[in-house]
């Protein structure tokens, strides 16, 4: 049965992209409905898959009939499977949400026939990164899932996309670079690539040798999981995309450098030699990043800076190289990737609903649309680890390793991963009390049609003649001022300039792009204007995914199970090496 | 006999690198296009600035404004500096003075 299913999360969605970029273009109903079908499928496969792989332990299948050191060879383990199990999850939900916003917006914006098969490849991609069994296949399924993601950043070719999407693809490229030149490095000294038989090889290795082909391997893999140093250019480049590619981006992209972290220390140096270097980095990047959080106003870059904190508690239960820390950054991945993707697609909604993600000018949320305010506050709390939550669970049980570890340096992470909770509730209670809580009227620059009339202009008062409401007709009679004022003094040119500047302002107006989602002009004044309703599948799809992420809570017994026998396999690596090789490991 | 494994590894890589290559490249050329783009469009945080002070640069009339708040050494300004001149003198004797500020007129007579 596994020879037949492991394969299907990498062949399903990649048949599926070919299907619907040959239906895209004139049947959209049919490519959508064939998406969220195949997701459907991977996520069906995946569950059995981790139900085989919980019950019977790892196994491994060599793609096409190749003998195991040469061919491509895809291991399922219970890592693997629960990841995938997690990823096709979210990766349906976001799907679902982007369908409902396509729905609504009349899909004018963006070649939406490109974004499904793009979407799809991205998910094989992931899958290809989770099931890889050899260094290649998986710097291959990294290149699947990073091209389908440079194609998604840069969707609609818009300045700002096209200048976040430049820095995120020249830094991915080098990322790349750095992992391919570490696999000629593995191959050059062992003359293998497979996971299993580098576990048995790399250990034979000189230490400078083993050092060098270990820090390579983590500087690529912390690239792409924005560990510290390596994590500037995640703030700069995700929130500028559409909310559900952000949100997919968020939750699954970074986690599978993690997942490559995971097997680098396990499998292939377990020796732990930059175990102390990893808990210094992990610290930097929870304290760094969430003080980057605390001092931004908008809620799709607080929400950068948040995964790029919380990233630095997967990386120190990796360093603690415990069962303890290795199950608590297990569960702490899953969770993650759960809640930082709904909250992505909470500040799509927001900024559907509000017209912009900025808090400075949001207010009144909270009254303006109730179910929206729950479905941000629950996986907000979650995020900070507030009791009865599946954040509270991951972070007490890491933390709970850290003092179990017993040296001074993981109860310094320990310190500083109770701040970073903190500090976190900081950043999304200011984002709760100003974009939620507080009356519109308090906000400092709020987007309401008086803000919008006195930027029209310092003299649009006093002007002979009121802007009319559609902007075209007024550049006439401006005009007619303009030409008849230089005939006076002083006064004339005023008169003038005045004119001119009406000019402007009636061009500028009437050349205001259209926001989507509601009508920028329309509406009374102090921010009364009428707010459409959230279109049902989006607020449908995200309420899923809330629910979700309290069903992790709900569930947190088993998944912490699952999570801790998956650290047990990884730590052992003989379930791994064996289910590659037989029960005669070389 | 050479070992195969490297040059089929090396040649996948080439092929996706020389995709990404090419997709950077399209990127690139959308990027310079974009740059060389002249469209002025409605920035609403400039008109915010723009809204904090009262009135514009440009507006202000030079000959409105007091003589010590005036740019120094332009013809705006009604006479040129008679302490500055007159060191100038004494240092450089013989060479002429390079202030040549028109007479000051008021430009609203115009």
């Amino acid at each position: 049965v596994i020879s037949v299913l492991a394969p299907m999360p990498v062949m399903l969605p990649l048949l599926g992209a070919a299907a619907a970029l040959l239906v895209g273009g004139r049947h959209p109903a049919v490519q959508r409905t064939l998406s969220i079908l195949v997701l459907a499928a991977v996520l069906t496969v995946s569950v059995v898959l981790l139900l085989i792989a919980d019950a019977d332990g790892a196994a491994a299948v060599s793609v096409g009939g190749w003998p195991v050191p040469l061919g491509i060879v895809l291991v399922v383990d219970r890592l693997s499977a629960l990841m995938l199990v997690v990823a096709a999850t979210v990766a349906l939900g976001v799907l679902v949400f982007a369908v409902g916003q396509g729905a609504a917006d009349g899909d004018e914006e963006t070649p939406i026939s490109i974004f499904h098969p793009t979407f799809l490849v991205l998910i094989a991609g992931v899958a290809n990164a989770f099931l890889a069994g050899d260094l290649f296949n998986l710097y291959v399924g990294f290149e699947i899932l990073l091209t389908a993601s440079y194609v998604l950043l840069t969707l609609g070719g818009s300045a700002p996309r096209i200048r976040a999407g430049i820095t995120y693809i020249v830094v991915s490229l080098l990322s790349s670079l750095i992992f391919l030149a570490a696999i000629a490095l593995v191959y050059a000294a062992t003359g293998t690539v497979n996971l299993a038989q580098l576990a048995g090889r790399l250990a034979d290795l000189p230490d400078g040798t083993q050092l060098l082909l270990q820090s390579m391997l983590l500087i690529a893999f912390s690239i792409k999981a924005a560990v510290f140093p390596l994590s500037a250019w995640l703030p700069d480049s995700y929130p500028t995309a559409p909310a559900p590619v952000t949100a997919v981006f968020a939750g699954l992209l970074t986690k599978v450098g993690v997942y490559a972290i995971i097997r680098t220390q396990t499998l292939l140096f377990p020796g732990g030699a930059f175990d102390q270097v990893l808990m210094w980095a992990a610290l930097a990047t929870m304290i760094i990043g969430i003080l980057g959080a605390v001092a931004q106003t908008d809620i799709r870059r607080i929400l950068s800076f948040t995964l790029v904190s919380h990233i630095g508690y997967m990386i120190f239960g990796i360093a603690l190289a415990s069962t303890a820390g290795l199950a608590g950054a297990i569960f702490y991945v899953v969770h993650h990737i759960a809640i930082q993707t709904t909250l992505f697609l909470v500040a799509g909604l927001v900024e559907r609903q509000g017209g912009s993600t900025s808090v400075d000018r949001l207010g009144g949320l909270a009254k303006a649309s109730p179910l929206l305010a729950v479905l941000y506050f629950v996986p907000a709390m979650n995020l900070a680890g507030i009791p009865p939550f599946s954040g509270f669970v991951g972070k007490l049980g890491l933390l709970e390793a850290g003092v179990a570890d017993g040296a001074w340096l993981p109860v310094v992470l320990v310190a500083g991963g109770a701040l970073t909770s903190l500090l976190t509730l900081v950043a999304i209670a200011r984002v709760w009390n100003r974009a939620f809580w507080r009356p519109p009227a308090q906000a400092p620059a709020a987007d309401t049609t008086a803000a919008a009339a006195a930027d029209a202009g310092p003299e649009i008062d006093a002007a002979p003649l009121a802007v009319a409401a559609d902007g075209g007709a007024v550049g006439t009679p401006a005009e007619e001022i303009a030409v008849s004022a230089p005939a006076g003094g002083p006064g004339g040119r005023q008169a003038a300039r005045r004119a001119a500047w009406l000019r402007h302002t009636a061009v500028a107006t009437a050349s205001t792009p259209a926001t989507d989602g509601f009508d920028e002009e329309g509406g009374g004044i102090d921010g009364d204007r009428p707010r459409h309703a959230l279109p049902g599948v989006m607020v449908g799809a995200t309420a899923a995914m809330v629910v979700l992420t309290v069903a992790l809570t709900v569930l947190a017994g088993p998944l912490y199970g699952v999570a801790e026998r998956a650290a047990e396999d990884v730590l052992d690596r003989t379930p791994y090496v064996s289910a590659v090789f037989g029960e005669d490991a070389p | 006999m050479s070992d195969p494994m490297p040059q089929a590894l090396i040649l996948t890589a080439i092929v996706i690198t020389f995709g990404i290559s090419a997709f950077l490249l399209a990127i690139i050329y959308r990027s310079w296009r974009l740059v060389r783009q002249e469209v002025v469009g409605v920035d609403e945080e400039d008109r915010r600035v723009a809204r904090r002070s009262g009135m514009d640069a440009d507006e202000i009339d030079p000959d409105e404004l007091a003589p010590e708040d005036r740019p120094a050494g332009h013809a705006d300004s009604l006479h040129s500096d008679p302490d500055v001149e007159a060191l100038l003198d004494r240092q450089y004797p013989g060479i002429a003075s390079d202030d040549v500020d028109l007479p000051a007129t008021r430009r609203g007579n115009r």
